[in-house]
C-alpha cells in the first residue's frame, strides 16, 4: 500500500500546480482571406490579387465611369473595333504546386470586315500567384513600365479574325510573341537564342536589358510564399488567343494556347535555387483563357501611364476571372 | 536524474558525495567505492514533477499577428525581401482553421500552454554492483537509473517566439525530459591508504548523426516523399574524479569534479526535388547538458560508538551554468546569460545497530535569471529534502541490506513580466534580446502598408509575462546483496 503514496500524491498535486491561462478577451476569429480589391469569397480558386496602384486619381475617374461599358457602336455584331482590357490567366504546374499567371493588357482593335488588327497594344502589368498552398507568389512591380514602353512594338500589328457563325462569332487572334528583359525586338523572332548572363544589351548590340533598373540583369521577379527569394531572367512568350463568343459582346473568353520560354540569368540568394524550377503548363485547358472586356473611350484615356494605371485598376472588376480574382 | 534524486541505494541522500552509500557512488564520488563492501543492489523509485505554468493575460488584440489579406506569407519588406520566420496569425494559432481549397490540410488548433509538460510522473529501476580487488584496497562500481517505459526519451522545444509554430506552451527547462533519460555511471576507487581514497569514474553520453535523405515530387503532397535514412550512435563518456580523506577517526572530507555531460543528435536533411536541385541542411540538438561540476563536502560523527553513530554532513555543489546549452544547441542570450551556482545541502545520520536513518535538507537555486526579455526559460529555485531508512540482516547466510527512501521539493513560484519592446518603424529588430516583433512596423503586402503591423506583434507563448511553481515528489526502495 505504501508503495502507491507517491503516485497517490501525484495524483492529488497537480489540482495545486496546475497550468493556467487566462483568457480576458477572445482571439478574433478567422477572418476570409480574400482579395483587398475583390469581393470574391475565399473559396475561389486563385487568391491573386491586383496591386492597386499609388496614383489613385485616374483610378477614381475611371471607376465612376466602370460600369457603363459603352463603347463607340460597332459596325456589325461581330466587329471588335474599339478600346478593351484584356487579363491573361495562365495556369502553371511545378511540383504539383499549381500557380497563376497573369498578365494586363490594353489593346485599341481595328475591324474591317472579318479582318482586324491591334492598332495600339500595351503590356500594364503583370503577376504570379499561388494557388494551392506552397506556391511562391512573384512580383515585379518595377518592370511594368518597361513593359509598357517596350512591348508596344510586339502588339501593335498582331491581326485576328472576327466572323459570324450564327448568333455567334468565331475569334481568332494570330499567334504574337513577346520579349521581357532582353532587346525588342530583335528577340521576338523565336529562333533567335536568349540572351546569356554575359550578353547584356550596349548600344546597338541586343542583350538583357534591366528593365526595372534594379542592377540585376533582365527582370528581377520577388518570390514570397513558401520559396522566398529573388529571380532574374528574361522571357519569350508566344499566344494564340481564340474561341466563340457571343455577337456583340461586350465582354467575353477566349482560350490561350500559350508557350512560355524562360531565360533565367540568376536568383539570389543561394538557396533560392527552387526559383529556377520549369513550372509547365497545368493540363486543364480550361484554366489557360484570356477574358476581354470593352471600354469606352472615356474610361482609359489621357498619357500611356494614366491608361496602364487605370487598366491595373479596372482588371479585378471588368475582367476578374482574368485578373485572378 | 542523478542530480535529481541523490543517491537511492544506502545513506547516502542528497550527499552522496560525501556520505558512502552504495553503488551511486560511482557517478557520485568514486573514491568512495573503495570503502563499501562487494554487492549487488536492486530497487525502484517514483519520481513525479508537477510544475504549472501560470501565463499572463494578453492585453489586447492590436498585439496580435493579424490575419492579413492575400495571405501573411506574401508579407515583405518594402524592398521585396522576406520578413523571416513568417508568424501564424494568434487567432489562426489558437482556434486553427478548417481545410479550404488552397489548404486541403487546414491547420489545427494550438491554443496557447495547451501542450505543456510539467506534469509527469514516471518510474524506475535502478541497479548497481560494487565489486573488490586487490586486498578489498580497489572498488570498481557501477550504477544506474532506467526508466520504465521509454528507455530513453529526449524532447526539444524552442524557448521563445518560435514555439508557436510547434506546441506553442512553455515547457520546464530542467525537468521533463531530463528525468526520463538513461543515467549510466561506472568508477573506479581506490585506497592509496587508510584516510585517502582517490576514484575515477564516467558517466555514458551519448552522440548521435542521423541523416535523411528525401526525394519531393510533390510539394503539396508531402506525405508521397520518399526517404532513407542512415543513424549513427557513438557512445562517449564523462569523465569524474572523487577524493575522500578522512585526517582523524570523526572527521571526513570529500572533493568531486564532474565534467560536463550531455546528448548529442546531429540531424541531417537532404531534399531532392524533381527539378534536379538539391539542397542540404544539419540541425544540432543537444539533451541532457549537465555543466562542470564541482563538489566538496565534510561529515563529523558527533557520537561513535560500537554500536551508535550520529553523524552530520555538509556539502556544497557548484555548477557551471553559465556554460548552457539549450537543446537545440543554443546558448541564452547574452544579456539574459545563466548563472553559475552553488547548491548547499546539510543533514544528519544516525545508526544504532542494524537500523540507520538520514535526513538532507538542500537549498538549490535556480541557474536562470529573471526571463523579461525574449527567451522563456522556465525554472525555479528549489528547497527540499530527503529522509530514509536502512536495515542490515542477515537472510541465508548473506547480508542483505534493504531501505527506502522519500524526496519532496518545492519549487519556490516566480513570476516575471516581459520588458516592453521599443517601437521599430524601420521593421529592424534592434533590441534582440526582448521580445520580437514579428510583423515588422514597415511590412508590405501588395505594395501597400499590412493593417495591423505596427507596434509588438507576437506569439512568444511567455508573454507578456509568466510565472512557474510546483513540487517534486519521488520515493524508492531498494535492496542490497553482500555475499
Amino acid at each position: 500500500m505504501w508503495l502507491r503514496v507517491p503516485f497517490l500524491l501525484a495524483a492529488c498535486v497537480p489540482a495545486c500546480y496546475p497550468d493556467v491561462v487566462p483568457s480576458p478577451y477572445d482571439y478574433g476569429s478567422d477572418a476570409e482571406v480574400t482579395s483587398p480589391t475583390s469581393s470574391s469569397s475565399a473559396t475561389a480558386t486563385s487568391t491573386a490579387t491586383v496591386t492597386p496602384t499609388a496614383t489613385a486619381t485616374a483610378t477614381a475617374t475611371a471607376s465612376s465611369t466602370a460600369m457603363d461599358g459603352a463603347s463607340p457602336p460597332p459596325s456589325g455584331p461581330c466587329d471588335l473595333s474599339g478600346h478593351w482590357i484584356a487579363s491573361e490567366h495562365e495556369e502553371l504546374d511545378g511540383l504539383g504546386v499549381l500557380e497563376a499567371a497573369h498578365v494586363w493588357y490594353y489593346f485599341e482593335l481595328s475591324q474591317t470586315g472579318s479582318a482586324g488588327m491591334i492598332t495600339k497594344g500595351m503590356e500594364c502589368g503583370e503577376n504570379v500567384a499561388a494557388i494551392s498552398s506552397g506556391g511562391a507568389n512573384e512580383t515585379s512591380t518595377k518592370a511594368w513600365p518597361a513593359y509598357q514602353a517596350k512591348l508596344q512594338v510586339a502588339l501593335a500589328g498582331v491581326t485576328f479574325t472576327s466572323t459570324a457563325a450564327g448568333s455567334s462569332c468565331t475569334v481568332s487572334f494570330e499567334q504574337f510573341y513577346t520579349v521581357i528583359g532582353a532587346t525588342v525586338p530583335y528577340y521576338l523572332n523565336p529562333s533567335t537564342t536568349l540572351p546569356t548572363v554575359s550578353q547584356q544589351a550596349m548600344g546597338t548590340t541586343p542583350g538583357w536589358e534591366d528593365w526595372d533598373n534594379d542592377g540585376n540583369p533582365g527582370i528581377t521577379q520577388n518570390s514570397t510564399g513558401l520559396v522566398d527569394g529573388q529571380l532574374y531572367l528574361s522571357a519569350r512568350r508566344s499566344s494564340t488567343w481564340s474561341g466563340t463568343i457571343a455577337a456583340s459582346a461586350s465582354t467575353f473568353q477566349l482560350s490561350d494556347d500559350w508557350t512560355d520560354d524562360p531565360d533565367d540569368l540568376g536568383y539570389s540568394p543561394s538557396t533560392a535555387g527552387l526559383l529556377t524550377s520549369q513550372a509547365g503548363k497545368y493540363s486543364d485547358e480550361t484554366t489557360q483563357f484570356v477574358q476581354f472586356a470593352r471600354l469606352s473611350e472615356s474610361q482609359a484615356s489621357g498619357s500611356d501611364d494614366t491608361i496602364c494605371t487605370t487598366i491595373r485598376s479596372l482588371a479585378p472588376t471588368l475582367t476578374p476571372s482574368g485578373a485572378g480574382n | 536524474m542523478f542530480d535529481l534524486t541523490g543517491g537511492t541505494d544506502g545513506m547516502g541522500g542528497l550527499q552522496p558525495g560525501t556520505v558512502e552509500g552504495g553503488a551511486s557512488a560511482a557517478y557520485f564520488n568514486p573514491a568512495l567505492l573503495s570503502d563499501l563492501p562487494f554487492g549487488v543492489s536492486v530497487g525502484f523509485m517514483v519520481v513525479s514533477t508537477q510544475i504549472g505554468v501560470t501565463l499572463a493575460a494578453r492585453p489586447g488584440t492590436q498585439f496580435d499577428v493579424p490575419v492579413v489579406p492575400g495571405g501573411i506569407a506574401n508579407v515583405t519588406y518594402p524592398n521585396g525581401s522576406s520578413i523571416g520566420n513568417v508568424p501564424i496569425p494568434t487567432s489562426q494559432l489558437q482556434n486553427g482553421f478548417a481545410p479550404t481549397l488552397g489548404n486541403p490540410a487546414g491547420l489545427p488548433a494550438k491554443p496557447r500552454q495547451g501542450a505543456g509538460t510539467g506534469h509527469q510522473t514516471t518510474a524506475y529501476e535502478t541497479v548497481g554492483i560494487v565489486v573488490k580487488l586487490l586486498d578489498n584496497r580497489l572498488g570498481l562500481g557501477f550504477y544506474g537509473i532506467i526508466p520504465d517505459g521509454n528507455f530513453t526519451e529526449l524532447d526539444a522545444f524552442y524557448s521563445d517566439e518560435r514555439e508557436q509554430f510547434l506546441s506553442n506552451s512553455l515547457h520546464p527547462e530542467l525537468y521533463g525530459d531530463r528525468l526520463t533519460s538513461l543515467s549510466l555511471g561506472f568508477g573506479a576507487g581506490y585506497k592509496i591508504s587508510d584516510e585517502l581514497a582517490v576514484g575515477l569514474g564516467a558517466s555514458l553520453s551519448l552522440a548521435a548523426n542521423v541523416t535523411a535523405g528525401t526525394y519531393v515530387s510533390n510539394i503539396n503532397a508531402l506525405g508521397h516523399l520518399l526517404l532513407d535514412t542512415n543513424a549513427s550512435v557513438n557512445v562517449s563518456v564523462s569523465p569524474n574524479v572523487g577524493l575522500s580523506y578522512r585526517p582523524t577517526p570523526r572527521w571526513h572530507f570529500t572533493g568531486t569534479v564532474h565534467a560536463p555531460e550531455k546528448i548529442d543528435l546531429a540531424i541531417g536533411f537532404t531534399f531532392l526535388l524533381a527539378t534536379g536541385t538539391q539542397q542540404s541542411s544539419t540541425l544540432p540538438l543537444v539533451y541532457d547538458y549537465m555543466p562542470w561540476q564541482i563538489g566538496a563536502g565534510a561529515a563529523y560523527d558527533i557520537v561513535q560508538h560500537k554500536d551508535e553513530t550520529l553523524t552530520v554532513a555538509g556539502s556544497a555543489v557548484f555548477q557551471k551554468w553559465s556554460d548552457y546549452v539549450d537543446r537545440h544547441g543554443e546558448t541564452p542570450i547574452p544579456a539574459y546569460g545563466w548563472y553559475d551556482t552553488l547548491t548547499p545541502t546539510v543533514g544528519m545520520r544516525y545508526q544504532r545497530d542494524a537500523t540507520g536513518t538520514f535526513l538532507d535538507l538542500q537549498y538549490k537555486p535556480s541557474p536562470v535569471p529573471p526571463q523579461t526579455g525574449r527567451s522563456d526559460y522556465v525554472d525555479n529555485d528549489r528547497l527540499g529534502g530527503e529522509v530514509g531508512v536502512d536495515y542490515a540482516f542477515t537472510f541465508m547466510h548473506t547480508s542483505m541490506r534493504v531501505g527506502g527512501q522519500a524526496l519532496v521539493y518545492w519549487l519556490i513560484p516566480r513570476y516575471q513580466t516581459k520588458l516592453a519592446t521599443p517601437n521599430e518603424p524601420d521593421g529592424f529588430n534592434h533590441y534582440p534580446a526582448l521580445v520580437a516583433d514579428e510583423l515588422p512596423d514597415n511590412s508590405v503586402i501588395n505594395g501597400g502598408p499590412v493593417a495591423g503591423s505596427q507596434g509588438l506583434q507576437t506569439n512568444n507563448p511567455g508573454w507578456p509575462g509568466f510565472g512557474s511553481a510546483g513540487v517534486v515528489l519521488g520515493g524508492g526502495i531498494y535492496l542490497t546483496v553482500i555475499p
